[in-house]
């Protein structure tokens, strides 16, 4: 017997006696009945037919390979997506939507019409209108406005199609942020990039299908449920991965173990759980299973595939990165390297868009252009490195925060603020969609003349997720899931797929 | 009046009530003919009952119809025909009963019967069909069979959008591809046609749909500018829906005055119209893309071969759920080589889209490749192919994409590929071509977008520096 079998067996017979040692008279009675139980539920489970595909239209989850790379309805555009999330929520008129109108009324009282019935976030009273705090340009042959704070990004205006009138129905980060990611506002509902990888699986067997990439000091608002996977089977959550240090926590083998024991050690684990499948059938536990297989392979593949310091010179100077910090640079360039590697879903967070003007940090004048500053670069750069490696045409980029912010300059409390800042708000904010067989140099959508509500054009989450899904070849009403005797859809039962900015 | 909309109410059971003869009748037909029979002569009872019940729904059915047509909004000539069709049903059905049952002493042939179930066979089947046609309208029965919907929208190109008509040309396209098979020639819900001067000024059940002048009086622009969300939407949610530029235009067309017979110079323009006019000269504003994957269907690859390239690790994904078309996309291996290639030779007439970059592959390898006639995108990306290897893809007469970015070609080699006809974008980025070579490149490839690369961005003094507070 070898060492690695030998190994197999110990482990093995110490988790049954481990089990066995819990194991009283009263467990027999109790298991007995949860057993009787189990077995009616299941029964009542299967008549739902939970992995069956029928009406999904898209492969069954094989439980086995559950990320085996499936075809999508019909043939999408795009491969892959990278989703650029300014969580905070920039403001949309500090850096698209200019209103020179809003400008003669700086410092001017609020009208109560606009007032009347609403809600905001930190608003009360009367507060006073603020113009725009940056200057516009009309950029590009498309002649989109883009202000001054981002200078590289207005190079490259014309690689875009704007969205000027998004409208969400939430005023608080996290709902609106789990609103725009999982098409609800509650919790419980898989992310965007859960069903991508649920529906498309992933090309590279090595790699997850759905990573996540935080930055700017801190986890959005939602927490991980923004790229939970709700009811998919957990294989399908985004794997959060670090620009810094490990890329993947405990991924490294713990102190005084090789390589052999680590994968000896999954594989007497994975035996166990293959045990309990058997016996409880729960495909959770084969989700468990692979992702233990997952995470053995990503030992080997995720360091490479994370390290940005292998990129020549002239991309870290394209990009801004400096290899080994936590950056939003850092990770717009490891999402581009992820993309190429076949990862079929890079969610970014950025943090710390939330311009209030309580601080230097969370203002207009100070925080808002430091935030500018620090994504202008790495975010053209990315749509131009993708163009020039040919693939842009195959992967979406999409842009936004999970709100926009008032017209009106924010009067927490009703006290005048030390810094220029502006509220959460629903009604209209500007986001952006490039490559992945979106129009070039278009813009979709108007707001008043002040930027407080939408005129025409008006999109909601749902509407970006159903576009989305669309290019990816999904038609956002058919691509379902059962669950709980109902068939789900990231869209709920709303969004419309915005035909005007597809190519 | 009350014994009118009584009526009424019991027009509207006809399509329940339709059903019954078309089922009954039918079985009674089929008892009949399998009464012949030793084996069921014990159904030969049933016959007689289920003709008669057949007979009387047919009548039910005839009433509950002429009241239901009573109240309009179907076409006039198939109504008539489903009209008669339908009350022929109910006589040949009593007639049927009558001879099976023998009530009568005169004498027949015995075959009559059976002549007569199969006369109402047939017309039970036509007078069907004309209902479905009634209800869903022309073509219901086929649609899916055709092509679907919106492929079949007529879209006139104009060439000189000042000199059209504003209505011919420009209104009465978007009313025939979003309101006319509702509101046209073949149904008319609401009683509303809206494929002539003279219906639309007439209008619905409901009045008028068009104040020429005040679009926000008007009926027909009102309703295309509800939320799609709300039940009085047109068109009802699930059919294609107008454009904004098409919305923006009926707008346009009823502020000005609702005009039949004015070209569209004779009227006033304003800023938000004039952009939205000048995209119809060009009918859209960007190019019709091309198919990504031919429309031919194809037989389904070799099942061996599929495998055989995926216990390699290589994707073998149809292009989508349903196809035969393959997207193979070999992922990035050193370990992959011309070898592995050659085991894409039985996917020759499925391999659409093929993924080769960063793969040990050489020149060797092009000579498969060069025999994949249906390819329409390859990547050959950071692979040691030369221009001999290019030389050898000229076959590839469906090329649409092409990545040979980082690969060591130069401008005479991809000369080689100027007669590709469908060549659409070349990335050839960090490729051995001239500064010098560009401009002949462009000349040789007149349709397709050369893509160079070698972006950079200038160093800004924000890129390094932040924003304080004492600035």
């Amino acid at each position: 017997m070898t060492q690695k079998e030998l190994h197999n067996q110990r482990l093995i017979n110490e988790a049954n006696h481990e089990t066995l040692r819990f194991v009283t008279r009263r467990h027999f009675l109790k298991d007995s009945i949860t057993g009787l139980g189990a077995m009616a539920f299941g029964s009542l489970l299967s008549g739902c037919d939970f992995w069956s595909s029928k009406g999904t239209g898209v492969n069954a989850f094989d439980s086995n390979n559950p990320l085996a790379a499936h075809p999508p309805m019909f043939p999408g555009k795009a491969k892959s997506v990278i989703y650029l999330h300014m969580a905070g929520a920039p403001s949309q008129l500090e850096m698209f939507d200019y209103k020179p109108d809003l400008m003669k009324l700086d410092g001017l009282e609020c009208p109560q019409s606009l007032l009347e019935g609403k809600r905001f976030a930190f608003i009360r009273g009367v507060p006073k209108m603020l113009g725009p705090q940056a200057h516009f340009e009309q950029r590009g042959q498309s002649g989109a406005w883009v202000s001054d704070n981002l200078p590289h990004f207005a190079t490259v205006a014309d690689e875009v199609s704007f969205l000027k009138a998004v409208k969400t129905d939430q005023f608080n980060h996290a709902p609106a942020q789990l609103l725009m990611h999982t098409g609800g506002a509650r919790l419980g509902r898989p992310s965007m990039g859960s069903w991508v990888s649920y529906g498309l699986g992933t090309e590279n067997s090595n790699l997850p299908g759905f990573v996540v990439l935080t930055s700017g000091g801190k986890n959005p608002d939602a927490g991980k449920s923004v790229w939970g996977s709700g009811f998919l089977p957990s294989v399908y959550q985004g794997v959060q991965c670090r620009s810094e240090g490990d890329p993947v926590l405990f991924i490294n083998n713990p102190e005084g173990i090789d390589k052999d024991i680590r994968k000896a050690s999954i594989e007497a684990i994975n035996k166990v759980n293959q045990q309990s499948y058997e016996e409880f059938k729960d495909p959770e536990i084969l989700s468990r299973i692979s992702q233990y297989e997952m995470a053995y392979k990503m030992q080997m593949s995720v360091p490479e595939a994370m390290d940005i310091s292998d990129e020549p010179e002239y991309i870290h100077k394209m990009y801004g990165t400096k290899p080994g910090r936590t950056s939003f640079a850092n990770n717009v360039l490891l999402a581009r390297k992820l993309v190429e590697k076949g990862v079929r879903y890079v969610q970014l967070f950025d943090w710390g868009w939330d311009s209030h003007g309580t601080s230097p940090a969370d203002c207009l004048e100070i925080g808002l252009i430091n935030k500018c500053r620090s994504i202008d670069r790495p975010i053209t750069a990315l749509l131009l490195d993708l163009k020039q490696r040919g693939l842009l045409e195959e992967t979406l980029v999409v842009w936004g925060g999970e709100f926009g912010r008032t017209p009106m300059q924010e009067n927490r409390d009703g006290k005048e603020m030390p810094f220029k800042g502006r509220d959460h708000h629903a009604e209209a904010f500007t986001m952006w969609m490039a490559g992945g067989g979106i129009k070039k140099g278009f813009s979709y959508g108007e707001t008043d003349e002040i930027g407080y509500s939408a005129r025409s054009g008006k999109v909601e989450p749902n509407d970006i997720q159903a576009t989305v899904l669309n290019q990816l070849g999904f038609d956002h009403e058919k691509f379902v899931y059962e669950f709980q005797g109902r068939p789900f859809r990231l869209t709920d039962v709303s969004g419309r797929v915005i035909r005007e900015i597809v190519a | 009046m009350i014994l009118l909309s009584i009526s009424g109410f019991f027009g509207r059971f006809h399509p329940l009530l339709v059903h019954l003869p078309i089922g009954i009748l039918l079985l009674g037909v089929v008892l009949h003919w399998l009464s012949r029979k030793q084996q069921f002569s014990t159904i030969r009872p049933a016959v007689s009952v289920t003709l008669l019940l057949g007979a009387i729904s047919a009548v039910l059915s005839c009433i509950s119809g002429w009241l239901l047509a009573a109240g309009g909004e179907y076409d006039a000539t198939v109504l008539d025909r489903h009209r008669w069709m339908g009350i022929g049903v109910a006589v040949i059905a009593i007639l049927y009963y009558v001879l099976y049952t023998e009530r009568f002493s005169f004498r027949f042939h015995p075959a009559l019967p059976y002549i007569l179930s199969v006369a109402l066979f047939i017309l039970i089947t036509f007078t069907g069909h004309l209902g479905g046609t009634l209800t869903h309208g022309e073509g219901y029965l086929t649609q899916d069979i055709g092509e679907p919907d919106d492929i079949k929208e007529v879209k006139k190109i104009i060439p000189n959008v000042q000199e059209a008509m504003l209505y011919n040309d420009i209104i009465q396209p978007v009313l025939q591809n979003k309101c006319y098979s509702c509101h046209g020639p073949s149904k008319q819900k609401g009683k509303l046609r809206l494929d002539s001067k003279e219906t639309i000024a007439k209008g619905g059940e409901d009045g008028k749909v068009l104040v020429a002048g005040k679009s926000a009086e008007s009926e027909l622009y009102k309703r295309i500018t509800l939320d799609l969300l709300e039940k009085k939407h047109m068109p009802p949610k699930g059919k294609s829906q107008p454009s904004e530029a098409e919305i923006a235009l009926i707008h346009w067309w009823i502020s000005t005055g609702a005009s039949f017979n004015q070209p569209v110079k004779a009227l006033p323009q304003n800023e938000k119209i004039k952009p939205l006019l000048i995209a119809l000269q060009s009918d859209h504003l960007q190019p019709p893309s091309k198919p990504e994957v031919p429309e031919v269907p194809v037989a389904e690859a070799p099942a061996q071969a599929v495998n055989k390239l995926k216990e390699m690790g290589v994707t073998v994904v149809p292009v989508s759920t349903g196809s035969n078309y393959l997207s193979v996309n070999f992922l990035d291996s050193k370990k992959i080589g011309d070898n592995e290639v050659k085991l894409l030779e039985p996917l020759a007439p499925q391999l659409v889209w093929l993924k080769l970059g960063g793969t040990s592959v050489s020149d060797n390898a092009m000579a498969t490749i060069g025999k994949l006639p249906v390819l329409i995108k390859l990547s050959l990306d950071n692979t040691g192919i030369s221009d001999k290897g290019l030389a050898m893809l000229q076959s590839l007469s469906k090329l649409q994409y092409l990545n040979v970015v980082g690969v060591k070609i130069t401008a005479q080699g991809l000369q080689s590929l100027k007669n590709l006809p469908e060549l659409q974008t070349l990335y050839l980025y960090k490729t051995d071509i001239n500064n010098a070579d560009w401009l002949s490149l462009k000349q040789s490839f007149p349709k397709a977008v050369l893509d160079t690369g070698g972006y950079a961005l200038p160093l800004l003094e924000g890129d390094t520096t932040l924003v304080t507070q004492n600035k």
